[in-house]
């Protein structure tokens, strides 16, 4: 049939959407599954098959063996994302895109409409993403997760004012904690949240997390604000993707799992992740973030340099909280009780490890 | 709607008029608190009631403070700022102050230009820097329309919650 000629444009305006619940059927199978004990008309089980090795799958098709799943598509795919995705705010629109100047940027764009709150902008490439300042590092197409999720928190937990550092450090804090319980999990390696916004394994990067902000309006209550949590998370990339200055300084979920993941999987982890967490600060308050932070904090107990405007302090890392700020043992003041020191979040500029 | 100020310093008198034309541009682009510095007057205007519910973002009103630092904090946690209200000469001038504490960046990026330069025609809208504070970087709008005459920071530079950033000529 010609395009455009006798039909409806308001048929099939979408694609068909991707059999899920067949593929998690042939994904958790340990080999061949008969064709007959796939629920549903064979010809259209089949047919969904075909469709789903279409999009990249890798399927082997019916045959004397059955059907078996081989490995997921090479792309992200956006049905396998969002089935059953349950979050309350993350992830309640998605967007994932082949080729983007930076998945922050669109998803600021989405910005001017609250109905956008909680969508989800990914790319499997980026041409100007950001690493902010400095290096940034460019993954191969189709390698990583790179994910911006839009959230409008409410005024008082994202203030503009005098308090406004400490009181949106929970933004970086819920992109750094749930991608590192991620690779934690996925991995079984120890993965920590480098101060304030990387997640790294054994002193290795496998992750930044970028926050931005845009102010909306002021009223009597507060601020409006339209924020973007980015998360640059290296998936199935090796050792000699990464830049020679980068070597031995980042690492991959493949490097650090010997095995290549499913993205569209892990993605979908990730954004019940972030939304669990940030649902939890909304209820609770940062406070209920802390205890994760806590345990995932790279330099707790170890000694730290905490630069702020009006000087630096040297002492070893006690406590992390996002409502109280640093507790710093100072090196050079034995005694009881005189040796802690509080720093507020809002008070540091930088946190280096060592003295 | 309240008035305070004008608070002259003696001088020549305090021409009416600039007071209610401060009050026209509060107006037009729903202001909720504005202060200028004009040689040696110093006006302070504070507009009350619905209207402002939806001010863009200059001389903001601030949230309750839920998270504030404790009292305690030493010697070494961040100074409060001492807002500067020198005098100044030449044309009128709205001084936009940093809404916030952290890391100013006059670009979005190192290698892209700065949002903004000296004789910059600026919209409310207009994104005029970044302020960053603990990865988390806030995009500060001019929330009036004019053009930039001064930049009094640098970027890189940390700056203090009240410190005067830009001086604008009112449109």
């Amino acid at each position: 049939m010609s395009e455009g000629r006798s039909r409806p444009t308001w048929v099939d305006a979408s694609p068909p959407a991707l059999n899920i619940p067949l593929l998690d059927r042939l994904r958790s199978a340990d080999g061949p599954v008969p064709l007959g004990d796939l629920p549903g008309d064979p010809a259209a089980v089949v047919a969904d098959i075909d469709a789903l090795a279409a999009f990249g799958f890798a399927i082997d098709r019916p045959a004397a063996g059955g059907v078996a799943y081989r490995g997921p598509s090479p792309r992200l795919c956006p049905d396998q994302i969002e089935h059953e995705l349950g979050t309350l705010r993350v992830g309640r629109r998605l967007a994932v895109w082949s080729r983007l100047g930076s998945t922050n940027d669109v998803a600021a764009r989405a910005a001017s409409s609250p109905a956008n709150d909680g969508l989800v902008v990914m790319a499997e490439e980026q041409t100007s993403g950001r690493g902010r300042r400095g290096r940034s590092f460019v993954a191969p197409p189709g390698s990583s997760l790179l994910m911006s999720a839009l959230l409008f928190p409410p005024a008082g937990l994202a203030p503009v004012g005098p308090d406004s550092a400490a009181g949106v450090a929970w933004l970086t804090v819920v992109g750094a904690v749930a991608v590192a319980e991620l690779v934690s999990d996925r991995t079984g390696r120890e993965a920590r949240v480098k101060w304030p916004n990387d997640v790294r394994v054994e002193g290795r990067k496998v992750c930044g997390v970028l926050v931005e902000r845009a102010i909306r309006a002021l009223s009597a209550d507060g601020a409006e604000t339209a924020v973007v949590v980015g998360v640059g998370l290296n998936v199935n990339v090796s050792e000699a993707d990464f830049p020679a200055e980068l070597r031995g300084k980042a690492t991959s979920l493949r490097m650090l799992a010997g095995r290549d993941f499913d993205r569209s999987d892990l993605a979908r982890d990730l954004i019940r992740r972030l939304d669990r967490w940030y649902d939890a600060v909304l209820r609770e308050g940062p406070a209920a973030l802390s205890p994760a932070w806590r345990a995932r904090c790279e330099h707790l107990g170890r000694l730290v340099r905490v630069v702020t405007p009006s000087g630096a302090v040297v002492g070893r890392l006690a406590d992390v909280d996002l409502e109280l700020g640093l507790a710093l043992e100072l090196d050079r003041e034995p005694g009881p009780a005189a040796g802690i020191v509080r720093v507020p979040l809002d008070a540091v500029t930088a946190l280096e490890p060592g003295g | 709607m309240g008035e305070q100020g004008p608070e002259g310093k003696g001088g020549e008198p305090l021409d009416v008029k600039k007071v209610h034309y401060l009050v026209r541009l509060m107006k037009q682009y729903d202001l909720s608190d504005l202060e200028v510095t004009d040689g040696p007057y110093r006006v302070h205007l504070q507009r009350r009631g619905a209207e402002a519910a939806a001010a863009p973002a200059f001389a903001p009103a601030y949230p309750p403070a839920a998270y504030a630092p404790p009292p305690s904090a030493p010697a070494a946690a961040a100074p409060r700022p001492e807002p500067a209200a020198e005098a100044h000469s030449g044309p009128k001038t709205i001084v936009i102050e940093s809404p916030m504490v952290g890391t100013y960046y006059s670009s979005g990026s190192p290698d892209s230009p700065p949002f903004v330069s000296i004789g910059t025609a600026v919209q409310p809208s207009t994104t005029l820097c970044i302020i960053e504070a603990m990865k988390v970087f806030t995009d500060i709008p001019a929330g009036v329309s004019g053009t930039i005459s001064e930049i009094l920071v640098k970027s890189g530079q940390p700056v203090e919650f009240g410190q005067p950033m830009f001086r604008v000529i009112p449109a």
